[in-house]
């Protein structure tokens, strides 16, 4: 075990997760950063994920009070455990999670930056658990700390230019708890989808497509359409979800898992508006690749950017395995003094930066915090909206309904066979499906026959906890042949009504 | 023979082993359904896809002042983050629990108080629309799925209150209710309303809203 976890490998698949999650990041940020003062200041209001405002205080209007008050103020006591900044320091701790996390993306100053990543946004995105903070967020939280026991990942870095030295060999270790983050991860979420008793059904799946969130794309929404698509998806992920974390150790296995993983992730995100979840995992799925490969992938690369003339010179260099190599640029090879200059720099470059940052916010004053721009006043609206709202009228009855299916089979929990019925054999099944949560109700099923007249029904009172109900029709010889129509009616309303043809 | 590990690889192992040691054990209590929530809670349970929404629903926010004039505290200048499919969800409409409502609202309602100032918010009322998710389908996946038509939508014209009644694009109809209503606090408030008087600097826009149309 402590061979597998500290045996040395090339460390070049790291670096490249430590490139990707750090990308990810930034983009993160910087597509949330006009909204610094909304998202994670007092004056937005934040919204912490750990903090409850109606819970934490006896009176919530009083904690709401205090909150507000402390946009402007010296910090307080519930400032600090809330650890909510004002809207200068929002700004400020945004941007430079902006700065440091590109600069660990290019290994600036690499360890420096993966800590200063690691606090800021473990910091700044619980903040806000409206949007930006979501279970990716803790995914690179775990993966910038597994990089950061690694001592950093330096390898294709400024870092490794500047020291002289490339770091291409270390230990296993880093490499090993990213796959094992993986594996949990897989592992968990098909523990929490074996938990829920609407998961392996699909209509999680189908309901989680239709939200208008994190909700499907088109392509999501098209397969949403379909209960059996969604059942046959839902199945798939838990089995994919709860093997992987153990075929993968597989040899035999490994690359077609990894081939369905990426297929998977690509899907989700084809498919679902999750964020930035599927790069994070495709990132994370490269620490499966075989390092020796990713490295030689790498100098494939290299040598087909690297003109003919000077690769003789580097192949001489990096011939054997060594834990460092000399760095091809020697430009750079100026020890430790440029290495101090370096943090100087690194430090320069991020204080000005959120200087100019913060000079941008300043000026455009979105919020009108800085006193740079007033917002409008609030919009008087007319006092039919108050009456309006206060009818609070119930929903109509169809509402209730998320799916009615008529046909000649009915399985647990569906009904198909959209061709004629026969008289004397078939059976007709409705399916209607409720949405949950719903009050008792009473279900009419009404069969009109092709004269018109009513030829059968059915009644079936649903309790408030059931969401499925299928009835049925027995088609008798006495039964017309031709077009009949079935109404469903709910206390009475019609809330669906469906043709059928009899032979 | 083996060498002995120097005493920084020995650390790693041990931070390894704590990790590891920490995410099987919040792995066990998730499947046993003991997990004990909180921060680290969280941060070791991979809880994807733990719930659904059967409805949808959008979020407004109503203050209403001493001499009965209603104000929109939500949405307003105030919440400009947007995201969702349609890029039309503000941050309470993302916010499912809607904890954080009041928290909003109060926010709005001290940061506006001095503009306020002569006719204060006395009310607030916190209310949301919602709808059944079914009407998110697009038109034709509607009728994929229901075997039916989408009904047509019910907009109750072109006024500032169908505005803001009325369900949004492609949503047939939708239901309101009052998730919570409270009387403001005034003696906490002049306190507060001090701290958010716009800068004197700044110049105060035109009032608009009693102007003619």
């Amino acid at each position: 075990m402590i061979g597998w976890l500290l045996r040395q490998e090339s460390v070049r698949s790291i670096a490249l997760v430590r490139i990707g999650i750090a990308l990810l990041i930034a983009q993160d940020t910087l597509a949330s950063w006009r909204y610094s003062v909304e998202l994670y200041s007092s004056a937005g209001p934040a919204m912490p994920v750990f903090f409850d405002p109606v819970a934490q205080s006896p009176s919530p209007r009083a904690a709401v009070s205090d909150q507000v008050a402390a946009a402007d103020a010296p910090p307080t006591w519930s400032h600090l455990l809330t650890a909510i900044p004002s809207p200068r320091v929002a700004i400020a701790a945004q941007t430079l999670l902006c700065v440091v996390s590109l600069a660990l993306a290019v290994g600036w100053q690499t360890r420096l930056s993966l800590v200063l990543t690691l606090v800021l946004l473990a910091w700044l995105k619980p903040l806000d658990v409206s949007w930006t903070f979501a279970k990716y967020t803790v995914i690179w939280l775990h993966a910038l700390a597994c990089l950061l026991l690694g001592g950093g990942a330096t390898d294709l870095s400024v870092d490794s230019l500047q020291n002289g030295t490339r770091q291409t060999a270390g230990p296993a270790t880093t490499r090993r708890l990213l796959q094992l983050l993986v594996c949990q991860v897989y592992l968990g979420a098909a523990v929490t989808k074996l938990k829920s008793p609407w998961f392996a059904g699909g209509e999680l799946l189908q309901f989680s497509l239709l939200d208008r969130g994190w909700g499907g794309t088109s392509l999501g929404q098209w397969l949403a359409t379909s209960s059996l698509t969604m059942r046959a998806l839902s199945l798939g992920t838990i089995l994919f979800e709860l093997l992987f974390p153990f075929l993968i150790w597989v040899p035999a296995c490994r690359r077609p898992l990894l081939l369905v993983a990426v297929l998977f992730h690509l899907g989700v995100w084809g498919a679902m508006h999750v964020g930035t979840f599927s790069p994070t995992m495709l990132v994370l799925l490269l620490t499966f690749a075989e390092p020796d490969q990713v490295a030689r992938i790498c100098n494939s690369w290299r040598r087909f950017r690297t003109p003919p003339e000077s690769r003789s010179h580097e192949e001489a260099v990096s011939g054997g395995p060594p834990a460092a190599r000399p760095a091809t640029r020697g430009r750079w090879n100026s020890g430790s003094l440029r290495g101090l200059s370096s943090l100087g720099t690194y430090a320069l470059t991020a204080v000005t930066v959120v200087i100019v940052a913060g000079a941008i916010q300043w000026w455009c004053d979105w919020y009108g915090v800085f006193g740079n721009r007033s917002l409008a006043r609030l919009t008087r609206i007319p006092p039919a909206v108050v009456d309006e709202v206060r009818a609070a009228r119930k929903p109509a009855f169809e509402d209730y309904v998320h799916r009615v299916t008529v046909g000649n089979w009915r399985g647990e929990r569906d009904v198909g066979g959209s061709g004629p019925s026969r008289r004397g054999t078939d059976r007709l099944y409705v399916l209607v499906q409720f949405v949950i949560p719903h009050p008792n109700l009473r279900l009419e099923g009404l069969l009109l026959a092709s004269d018109g007249r009513l030829a059968a029904r059915f009644e079936h009172t649903i309790d408030a906890g059931l969401s499925y109900a299928i009835n049925g029709f027995e088609l008798t010889t006495e039964l017309p042949p031709g077009s009949s129509r079935v109404i469903l009616q709910i206390e009475g309303h019609e809330v669906a009504s469906r043709k059928v043809e009899i032979r | 023979m083996a060498s002995p590990l120097p005493r920084i690889q020995w650390l790693r192992l041990l931070v390894a082993a704590c990790y590891l040691l920490i995410s099987v054990v919040f792995l066990a209590l998730h499947a046993l359904g003991l997990s004990p929530g909180g921060a680290l809670s969280y941060a070791f349970t991979w809880d994807m896809f733990p719930g659904f929404q059967s409805r949808s629903t959008r979020r407004i926010a109503i203050g209403v002042t001493g001499t009965g004039q209603t104000l929109l505290l939500h949405p307003s200048d105030r919440q400009q983050f947007r995201e969702g499919l349609s890029r039309d969800m503000s941050r309470p409409d993302l916010e499912r629990s809607s904890r954080h409502f009041r928290n909003l609202a109060e926010t709005v309602r001290l940061q506006t108080a001095a503009q306020e100032a002569d006719d204060p918010i006395v009310h607030v009322l916190l209310c949301e629309q919602f709808w059944p998710t079914k009407f998110n389908f697009s038109d034709r996946n509607y009728a994929h799925w229901m075997g039916a038509l989408k009904p047509a939508s019910q907009r109750s014209g072109q006024s500032a209150a169908a505005e803001l009644l009325d369900p949004p694009p492609g949503i047939p109809w939708a239901s309101w209710r009052i998730l919570q209503e409270y009387d403001v606090d005034p003696g906490r408030s002049d306190a507060l309303t001090e701290r958010f008087r716009p800068p004197a600097a700044a110049a105060s826009p035109p009032d608009l809203r009693d102007a003619p149309p």
